[in-house]
């Protein structure tokens, strides 16, 4: 499973998430939430 | 997964074995280079902004530096089960009869990334627990698709006919292996690393033989019991005394002990391949004098 080509794609979303998330943390979003 | 059948190569008509034994050993690794290996690697690095951010406000914020420190922590946990969880996915993989890992590595690590993922985004928008939650199902999906679960089933097991004996016989010879390779490498002499290498070699031929045919193991087992043990005594005192004085003659016996283990090894291996029982047991005895005498 970790060799094709959909695991590829679900790292590329893996990594989008904790890197978004992360960059928040670092630059938060002034007034954000709910 | 490639279970072989137990039997179908010693079966009348079945298979030759000599051509399977052949087959250079395979020692346990995590994954191509380039594959998963680096991928997991990359978890360790993408967290890093959280880091600066924790670090940047130490001074005026302490609770949120804290609160982010805890979140970079935790997804640095989750990398290194994953690449504990991959480790130990490649040695199942490698071998032909495996128990699956005692504890779920794999999938701590995409929970732990999901616990991280929503922390993250609740310190980044805080109160927003619908972003937050949403992130960190994305992440527990994202994270599964892209590594997988843990092994979950015995592989060869019922196949072979192999009871737990057999494999707790072979996880303990394995764990040698990779303590006498340890060890070996921590002297950092390219010579006695590439000796062990060749040994350890000699003995995952021979457990791999033990795998495809468990009975082999009541022939083989004082190999990974008295050699093996041996081996692995006779490296930790040699590492620990190299520590201390540096005598060539005594590295000299350090090798010319491997030499002969791998000698013996491959000649057990030979033994097993002709099935002759007799010979062996001969052999093992007047080895196992010799090391006696050796270790006296």
């Amino acid at each position: 499973m970790t060799g094709s080509w959909t695991s590829w794609i679900a790292w590329i979303v893996l990594a989008a998430v904790i890197l978004v998330a992360s960059c928040q943390v670092l630059f938060p979003v002034p007034g954000g939430g709910a | 997964m490639s279970a072989k059948r137990f039997g179908g190569k010693h079966s009348p008509g079945g298979p030759a074995r000599p051509a399977a034994a052949a087959q250079p050993a395979r020692a346990p690794a995590m994954g191509k280079p380039g594959g998963p290996r680096l991928r997991a690697f990359a978890m360790f690095v993408l967290p890093s902004p959280i880091l600066l951010a924790a670090l940047g406000d130490l001074g005026d914020n302490t609770p949120r530096a804290v609160i982010a420190l805890a979140c970079y922590v935790v997804l640095m946990l989750a990398a290194w089960l994953l690449r504990e969880g991959l480790r130990a996915e490649a040695a199942f993989d490698a071998r032909q009869i495996a128990k699956p890992p005692a504890f779920p590595r794999k999938l701590c690590a995409a929970i732990l990334t999901a616990l991280g993922v929503s922390l993250a985004v609740f310190l980044g928008r805080p109160w927003d627990i619908l972003s937050a939650g949403l992130s960190g199902i994305l992440a527990l999906i994202a994270h599964i698709s892209a590594f997988g679960l843990d092994p979950m089933k015995s592989k060869g097991v019922e196949a072979a006919g192999a009871s737990d004996f057999v494999i707790e016989a072979i996880d303990k010879a394995e764990a040698r292996v990779a303590e006498i390779t340890r060890l070996a490498g921590s002297l950092r002499d390219r010579e006695i690393t590439g000796r062990v290498g060749a040994l350890m070699e000699r003995v995952r031929e021979m457990l791999r033989l033990v795998e495809e045919d468990p009975r082999d193991l009541a022939r083989a087992r004082r190999y990974f019991t008295v050699y093996l043990k041996g081996a692995e005594d006779a490296t930790r005192k040699y590492v620990g005394t190299h520590a201390k004085l540096d005598d060539p003659e005594l590295r000299g016996e350090y090798l010319a002990m491997l030499g002969d283990l791998e000698e013996s090894f491959a000649r057990g291996r030979d033994k097993l391949l002709s099935d002759d029982r007799t010979d062996l047991e001969v052999e093992i005895e007047v080895l196992r004098e010799r090391l006696g005498q050796e270790s006296a």
